[in-house]
């Protein structure tokens, strides 16, 4: 791996932490907007299907390595599944929290 | 300490924009930690970890995602199909801590034991069918060892994966730990997580580090022999 990109990312964590705990004192955290984690959800969706953009060329790299046993339709076809199981596990996750969201609406307009 | 419960827990933006990166950037030091040194782990989920359980589990997926795709384009696209491994490894940490698994110091080294075992499942299939069960990893040699032995291909990957596994997510998540009591309190205060007096903190830190150790030690052991 670079040695300069590894760099670069120990300049950014570090740069990040002090910049959270900056924000924290200055009350600037407090002032920005805030996200719930269906965004989080949708975010993840995105970065699968990047990751998923990726996956015909990653089985062509793949399958030239000499320890790799599968051939290249395997590699993609198998990369596939496994991100879409991902992908399913989160529209379940999704799913159920439209259910609830509707569920505890339906409470406060019964109870007001 | 009054707990807000995670669907109702809504992150400043701020805090999100600089964890992320972070955390990106702690895997992929974490990696080439791993690659320089040639352990007999991963050590790229510790900033998956850390996110997961301050500001919650589909947080962390977003940054094993992202970790992983980006380390499938400096290390090479091996590490492309493990983002499932990574994304699975948040949702068990996250929902794990949000059940009252990091309450206590042994719930937590609990969870890191369960963190270890999903990871494998999902680890298992995709050494299996996208690479035919090597991904020249440390693990293989072990792998071709229980193979050896007359094991069939999926029992010696996840009997091999299971160990490398423990070792790996035991550390990273005494280390995510650690990384957690240095953030600012505003991030962390809504948690009901283990807060331990520093060196109670190292001393648990130093045992999770000394088991992980041991079993790397026992793979090697294994793989040698």
């Amino acid at each position: 791996m670079n040695t300069v990109l590894v760099i670069v990312a120990v300049i950014v964590a570090v740069g990040a932490v002090l910049y959270m705990r900056s924000a924290a004192s200055s009350g600037a955290a407090d002032q920005s907007g805030t996200v719930g984690y269906v965004t989080a959800a949708a975010w993840t969706f995105m970065a699968l299907g990047v990751a998923e953009f990726f996956m015909p060329w990653a089985a062509g790299a793949l399958e030239k390595e000499p320890w790799v046993a599968s051939g290249q339709f395997g590699i993609l076809m198998s990369g596939n599944y496994v991100i879409g199981f991902l992908v399913f596990v989160a529209g379940i996750a999704l799913a159920r929290t439209a259910g609830q969201r509707r569920r505890s609406k339906q409470v406060q307009t019964d109870s007001g | 300490m009054a707990v807000t419960s995670f669907k109702n827990y809504r992150v400043p933006t701020t805090f999100v924009i600089a964890l992320i990166p972070a955390a990106v950037a702690l895997n992929v030091v974490g990696s080439f930690i791993n690659t320089t040194l040639k352990l007999p782990m991963f050590l790229d989920m510790i900033g998956t970890a850390v996110v997961a359980i301050t500001i919650g589990p589909w947080w962390g997926a977003l940054a094993g995602a992202m970790t992983n795709t980006v380390l499938g384009f400096l290390t090479g696209p091996i590490m492309l199909p493990f983002a499932a491994c990574n994304v699975i490894g948040a949702l068990v940490w996250g929902y794990g801590v949000r059940w009252g698994l990091g309450k206590t110091f042994p719930k937590f080294f609990v969870l890191s034991l369960l963190t270890a075992l999903f990871v494998t499942l999902m680890a298992v299939p995709i050494y299996v069918f996208v690479f035919g069960g090597a991904t020249g990893h440390f693990a293989d040699i072990m792998t071709a060892a229980f193979v050896g032995m007359g094991q069939r291909l999926i029992v010696a990957v996840f009997s091999s994966n299971i160990v490398v596994s423990l070792a790996d997510k035991i550390v990273s998540s005494f280390l995510a730990l650690a990384v957690i009591e240095a953030l600012p309190p505003a991030l962390t205060a809504h948690l009901d997580i283990v807060k331990a007096p520093k060196m109670q903190l190292v001393l648990w830190i130093a045992l999770g580090t000394v088991i992980a150790a041991g079993l790397a030690v026992f793979a090697a052991n294994m793989a040698a022999g």
